[in-house]
């Protein structure tokens, strides 16, 4: 299904002068190579339609059960495919493995983006040169300045954390949470340029670019010099057979996965067949940029720790505050949103302060600023942080799969039985081996974020007799996280 | 122009999708031939109601209780829901039930209306603080009837114990008055515990009233009655007085005294008037979960000041 | 790579230094469990006890049940609001808990749904380790989440975990100062 107006051409050949003597300058092994037909599959325009569609088509479902559905949580399918099925997949398979291709098919911005291209499938050509390659529908501004970073997203996610209790249990506050995301990416779809709200705004976004980083796929050029030479730069400005990157990244010198969307775009634009999708090892990338991206890390972390409490621990009166609204506790609600936002934004990045200035003492560093040495250990927390949170949603699965297979049959939860699954009776699989997942997760997680951080110290520091002292301190408190979670998960 | 094509394919599809899905996830239940009528508990209002819940009011308001309406001879399909907690689903006079209602499921009986008449449903799975209110009507028209008959006695709507009662000189006896309506005794032994409240095959037939329990104490004057009650807001040991007996017959008031808190604590199953016959639906619950020694002292102290002595 | 060696250019005979690496933290980690299974594992003699369990939504109170290995547990199980259950993980055993009632139903769900109605069940705390009782009867809305902890020390698991974490940095910090003296030589 090639767009029609668009004449299938061939790679063309890359100006030899730009040819760079060592083609690939980064480990990975090229899947578009190694794959037969993945690049045609990447390159074919109606791919993103597809997948949208097909999740567009669940979430239809989603939203119509939670409005019209019962509203208990655990038979209506709205909570158990978006927070038993659809989180486990994320966390556990979809972001480690295949870093933002969850982006590549997410339903959310779909609206907002098809009316921008008034196209779902192809390439709403434009008539100028270089700006206007591509044309789009709505007034196309920049996003602010001051907001071009993930805070937005940090407190969006915060936020919602807050009142996680009541997300996951009522099919409709998830709906009006989902729902508005639609409405509000559509919103600002008209508005600003491109994917603004997936930039800035999404709440989950924040995550999966942080997470994406250790991922085991990443979409980048095979030869830079090759992109340096290029002046036509159809990956950044677009052209007939697509989009310029709608994330606003240049791939000709990505090197995180952060934000890339996975849109596949580039691999639609760059005439010469450049782009491709590397298969590396697990945590290849260890720069986070910024106080914003740091703090994400400790967000997650923190979170992690807050929901092993309030949603896997056996305290009733925590579960009080955070279900205020059916509980009534109204006070414990505001003690706990204080207590949650105060661990991820005050204590949580204190002690890793505390931490890092130690070890910048010990590494012997006033040559190393605090400020690049707090944001640059925040890394630490990544792979931790992922892997906790796979380790927290692992029973999930476990002890909550049964209800997947009755909501599937019965969405509604109102008596239908499309699978005769519907009467399947809720049944842990092998509870009581769930700690015995979790412990050995949970150190892989401190082996990475041991590992990696290291790595960070030795560029910050430099040799290992700097780097090491200097490391000490955060590894310190990591390990300390990681018994902290020990003792959630396991005792 | 096969761009186009393709984009109005593409628009189609997606319209096509979102509105079908729409329109086929409001399925007619199936009838099986039978007038269907849909009940769903909710636990905060204390009630089966026939009004939709879902996601979009449950948590907004209220809903009414339902009354069930059919004809002599007619049969029909009852779907039951729960909105929250396990409720359950008993009709003792037309041989319906007890069922448990779990959430999240729907559990389909048919109702016959064997003879003209108001019959009670019950749910019989304890399901929160307004359990005890949770009843209906059943209304069977006799033929050519039209549906103009009163309402069976039916219990009040629940009282979340918010309401404050006309005040007494003793504050025990106000105490005893609020966990009166509040924790639903009112709902089977009537208003003030004058009972009468219909209990199908029980041996008694109906609830027993309990404003006579000054009585039952072996308590016969107002004195008496008057000195017990001015103990028991004092908060006194009734058990262990330090002066002697305050009156003759104190020994046989405290063996009495001592059963029937008991009773409220443990409770007591009734006994059937038929053996063959169904369970009779209301049962004295076990309260000492929920009540403490204090309030039950309080709940007796209420129930002695209901004693009619000027009859 | 482990926290020591790895990702800095190695040096030569770097592929030496990372198996070296390798196995001075595994050693840590093994080291480190093995000694929190021995330090950890010491129980009283068994005991009966009897124990009172209240469910109400969404919690057990007590919300955590911590024994030893052999311990006879003798269950109470009482619902405050609204039917519940409580099913142990691990032990074969799952409740249905009315409100109000003397008595709660039990049955085994490896067996064939058989109630039976009784007082109070016994629990044989036979296996260490950490099992969650769920709720398993839909009790409103944080159902899925209402659960408690039965903990029968020695709890291997945690004492295996815990030892494994410290050995993990143990040996990382061992590793990574060597090889940072070797480095400096
Ligand atoms: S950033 Fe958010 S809204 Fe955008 S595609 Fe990803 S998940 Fe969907
Ligand atoms: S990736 Fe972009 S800059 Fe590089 S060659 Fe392709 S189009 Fe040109
Ligand atoms: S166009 Fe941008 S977002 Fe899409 S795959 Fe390429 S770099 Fe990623
Ligand atoms: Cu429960």
């Amino acid at each position: 299904m090639q767009v029609a107006s668009t004449p299938k051409r061939p790679p063309a050949p890359a100006p030899a002068a730009a040819r760079s003597k060592h083609p690939s300058d980064r480990a990975g092994v090229d899947l578009c190579a190694a794959i037969p037909g993945l690049r045609a599959v990447l390159k074919w325009r109606p791919l993103q339609f597809w997948l949208m569609w097909a999740n567009l088509v669940c979430f239809a479902v989603f939203i119509n059960a939670g409005l019209f559905g019962s509203p208990v949580g655990s038979h209506n399918i709205m909570i158990v495919f978006v927070w038993i099925l659809w989180w486990f997949l994320l966390i556990a398979l979809l972001v480690p493995f295949l870093s933002r291709f969850w982006c590549t098919m997410c339903p959310l911005p779909a609206f907002g983006e098809w009316l921008q291209r008034l196209r779902l499938i192809g390439v709403w050509p434009g008539s100028g040169p270089a700006k206007h390659r591509t044309r789009s529908l709505g007034l196309s501004r920049a996003w602010p300045r001051a907001l071009q970073n993930i805070w937005l997203q940090n407190g969006g996610f915060l936020g919602l954390a807050v009142c996680s209790a009541l997300l996951v249990t009522r099919p409709i506050v998830s709906t009006v949470v989902l729902g508005g995301m639609i409405v509000l990416a559509l919103g600002l779809a008209l508005v600003y340029r491109q994917r603004a709200f997936c930039m800035y705004l999404c709440p989950v976004s924040g995550f999966l670019g942080l997470y994406s980083m250790t991922s085991t796929v990443a979409v980048r050029v095979k030869d830079r010099a090759l992109c340096r030479g290029h002046k036509e730069k159809e990956c950044l400005l677009g052209c007939a057979a697509g989009y310029g990157c709608p994330w606003f990244q240049y791939v000709g010198s990505m090197e995180r996965n952060n934000y890339c969307g996975m849109c596949f775009e580039c691999f639609k634009t760059c005439p010469h067949d450049n782009v491709t999708l590397y298969l590396r090892p697990f945590c290849s990338e260890t720069g986070i940029k910024g106080v914003d991206e740091a703090f994400k890390a400790f967000i997650m972390v923190a979170l992690a720790l807050v929901y092993s409490v309030t949603l896997l621990g056996p305290w009733g009166v925590v579960k009080d505050w955070a279900n205020a609204s059916e509980s009534g506790h109204w006070g414990g609600f505001a003690l706990y949103a204080l207590a949650v936002v105060g661990l991820c934004l005050v204590l949580f990045p204190a002690l890793h302060l505390g931490a890092v200035a130690l070890g910048r003492r010990l590494g012997g560093g006033p040559a190393v600023r605090l400020k690049a040495a707090f944001v640059g250990f925040a890394y630490t927390w990544v792979p931790l942080g992922l892997l906790a949170w796979i380790a927290f949603s692992v029973p999930l699965l476990m002890v909550n799969g049964a209800y997947i297979l009755s909501a599937l049959s019965d969405p509604m939860g109102r008596g239908a039985d499309f699978f005769g699954t519907a009467t399947v009776a809720w049944h842990p699989i092998l509870p009581e081996w769930v700690p015995l997942l979790q412990a050995p997760l949970l150190l892989v997680g401190l082996f990475y974020a041991l590992s990696k951080s290291l790595q960070v110290s030795r560029q910050l520091f430099g040799p290992p007799a700097r780097a090491v002292p200097a490391v000490l301190p955060v590894w310190g408190l990591a390990t300390a996280v990681t018994a902290v979670f020990m003792f959630f998960f396991a005792g | 122009m096969r761009a186009l094509l393709h984009e109005l394919f593409a628009a189609t599809l997606v319209t096509v999708s979102l509105v079908g899905i729409s329109a086929a996830m409001q399925p007619e239940p199936a009838t099986r031939g039978m007038r269907v009528v849909s009940l769903t508990g909710v636990k905060k209002d204390g009630v089966f109601t026939d009004e939709k819940v879902d996601g979009t009011n449950y948590w907004r308001r209220s809903f009414r209780r339902a009354t069930v309406v059919l004809d002599e001879g007619e049969t029909i399909l009852l779907r039951l829901q729960s909105a929250d907690v396990t409720h359950g689903f008993y009709v003792p006079e037309l041989g319906v039930g007890p069922v448990l209602i779990e959430p999240g499921k729907v559990v389909e009986l048919e109702l016959q209306g064997k003879r003209a008449g108001l019959f009670t449903y019950y749910c019989t799975a304890v399901c929160g603080h307004c359990h005890y209110y949770m009843q209906g009507t059943i209304r069977v028209l006799g033929r050519g009837r039209k549906d103009t008959e009163t309402a069976a006695a039916v219990a009040p709507g629940c009282r979340h114990g918010g309401e404050r009662p006309a005040s007494t000189p003793r504050a025990v006896v106000d105490h005893g008055q609020l966990l009166f309506a509040s924790m639903g005794c009112e709902s089977c032994h009537g208003p003030r515990g004058s009972g009468g409240v219909r209990n199908y095959n029980y041996v008694k037939d109906v609830v027993p009233q309990n404003n006579l329990l000054a009585e039952r104490l072996q308590l016969f004057e107002p004195d008496d009655a008057e000195t017990v009650l001015a103990l028991i807001d004092k908060g006194a040991d009734l058990a262990a007085l330090e002066t002697t007996p305050p009156f003759k017959t104190y020994s046989r008031f405290l063996a009495q005294y001592k059963a029937v808190q008991d009773l409220i604590k443990n409770g007591n199953r009734a006994g059937k008037k038929d053996p063959a016959g169904p369970a009779p639906p209301l049962s004295m619950p076990a309260w000492r979960e929920q009540l403490t020694d204090r309030d039950i002292e309080s709940l007796i102290a209420f129930l002695l000041a209901q004693f009619p002595w000027d009859e | 790579m482990t926290g020591a060696a790895a990702d800095v250019e190695p040096a030569p005979g770097g592929g030496r230094h990372t198996l070296f690496a390798a196995l001075g933290v595994a050693a840590g980690v093994a080291l480190g469990a093995a000694l929190g299974l021995v330090a950890f594992d010491q129980t009283e003699p068994p005991r009966d006890r009897h124990i009172v369990v209240r469910a109400r939504q969404y919690a057990y109170d007590p919300p955590v049940i911590r024994v030893n290995r052999g311990d006879r547990l003798f269950l109470k199980l009482v619902a405050l609001d609204v039917m519940h259950g409580f099913f142990l993980e691990g032990h074969d055993l799952d409740v249905e808990i009315a409100p109000q009632q003397s008595t709660f139903k039990v049955r085994h769900p490896s067996r064939p749904d058989d109630w039976t109605e009784q007082e109070e069940v016994v629990v044989i705390a036979d296996t260490p380790g950490k099992f969650r009782f769920r709720c398993s009867h839909t009790c409103g809305s944080l159902h899925p989440f209402m659960s408690g902890e039965l903990i029968v020390e020695p709890n291997r698991v945690l004492h295996a975990g815990l030892g494994a974490c410290g050995g993990l940095f143990v040996g990382s910090v061992a590793v990574a100062r060597r090889r940072s003296r070797s480095a400096s030589r």
